[in-house]
């Protein structure tokens, strides 16, 4: 500590070179002690209550245009892979719907089924039986290729 | 812009292949209950309970089918049922409406396999007790085209055991 009419030390005069700075410019260095820039706010606000001069609006919206960084443009190369990617993505979606939609045919009858048909047909049998026996047993199987097609 | 399509394509998928699931989970009951009507109507018979197996057929046949079936399965589907419907209507005396019942579902299309043939036969066999002889014999003659075909495809295919 000194007394006023002591030479200011070393440290006194970077305080107060800071506090002039900071008067001056509106920012200070780091460094800079807490009280003198409280003392500086202060004293900043007590001259124009707060607000930015012209000068300093302009400044500052000029530092943040130049500082501003522009739309990075996605290259035509990387667009384009997009969409052939989203092409790709779209026809697996469709490949994978196509390939869930069921397909295929029934199973072929067996011959004594056919036999029983054209017997009755051919009027060579009156009775139905040997048709309806044939028919049952046919059905089986259509129901279980049906059925493993369309999932249980 | 990418990214965005991208999780909309995304999106798109999953509901695409969850309805597609969902589709074929109804037709595999439809299935289900169409075999069980079948098994239902032996049931019904053998207890003598023709108006309960005829009722189990009927409204199997005649139950909408869901969006997910394709047409041909279908088809075969009912009209398997409606030929079981209507061999009960001529066991029972009832031609003229084993008649109806095999032209309506003959009237579902017809394709070169034993479900159409067995509509024609059964029809024709009902046509002939009405004494429609010209009738009958188109129907018979009709079931015999199919099973024409149906034999020289099982003649060049080996057979496979049901």
């Amino acid at each position: 500590m000194t007394t006023p009419d002591d030479e200011p030390t070393e440290e006194e005069l970077r305080e107060a070179e800071a506090l002039a700075r900071a008067l001056e410019r509106g920012h200070a260095p780091p460094g800079t002690p807490e009280d003198a820039l409280g003392a500086a706010a202060f004293l900043r606000f007590t001259k124009d209550g707060g607000s930015l001069s012209a000068e300093d609006s302009e400044r500052i919206l000029e530092d943040a245009l130049r500082n501003a960084r522009l739309p990075v443009r996605t290259p035509w190369r990387f667009r384009l892979f997009g969409v052939l990617g989203l092409a790709g993505a779209a026809a697996a979606v469709l490949l994978i719907v196509a390939r869930q939609a069921p397909s295929g045919e029934l199973p072929v009858p067996p011959r004594a089924l056919l036999e029983a048909q054209v017997d009755v047909a051919s009027g060579k049998v009156a009775s139905l039986d040997a048709l309806g026996a044939e028919t049952a047993a046919y059905r089986r199987a259509v129901f279980a290729s049906l059925e493993g097609r369309y999932g249980r | 812009m990418i990214r965005r399509a991208a999780s909309l394509l995304l999106v798109l998928a999953t509901v695409t292949s969850l309805s597609a699931c969902a589709r074929r989970a109804d037709v595999s009951g439809w299935l289900r209950e169409a075999e069980a009507a079948h098994a239902d109507a032996d049931e019904r018979l053998a207890q003598k309970d023709v108006a309960g197996a005829r009722e189990a057929l009927r409204s199997a046949a005649q139950a909408p089918v869901p969006e997910g079936a394709r047409a041909a399965d279908a088809r075969v589907v009912r009209q398997d049922l409606y030929y079981r419907w209507a061999m009960l209507e001529a066991d029972q005396g009832a031609p003229e409406e084993a008649v109806r019942v095999a032209t309506e579902g003959l009237a579902l299309g017809r394709g070169n396999d034993a479900f159409t043939a067995n509509l024609e036969i059964v029809r024709g066999r009902a046509q002939e007790s009405l004494g429609h002889a010209a009738d009958a014999s188109r129907d018979y003659h009709d079931a015999l085209l199919v099973t024409e075909v149906l034999l020289d495809e099982s003649l060049g295919t080996p057979e496979r055991k049901p």
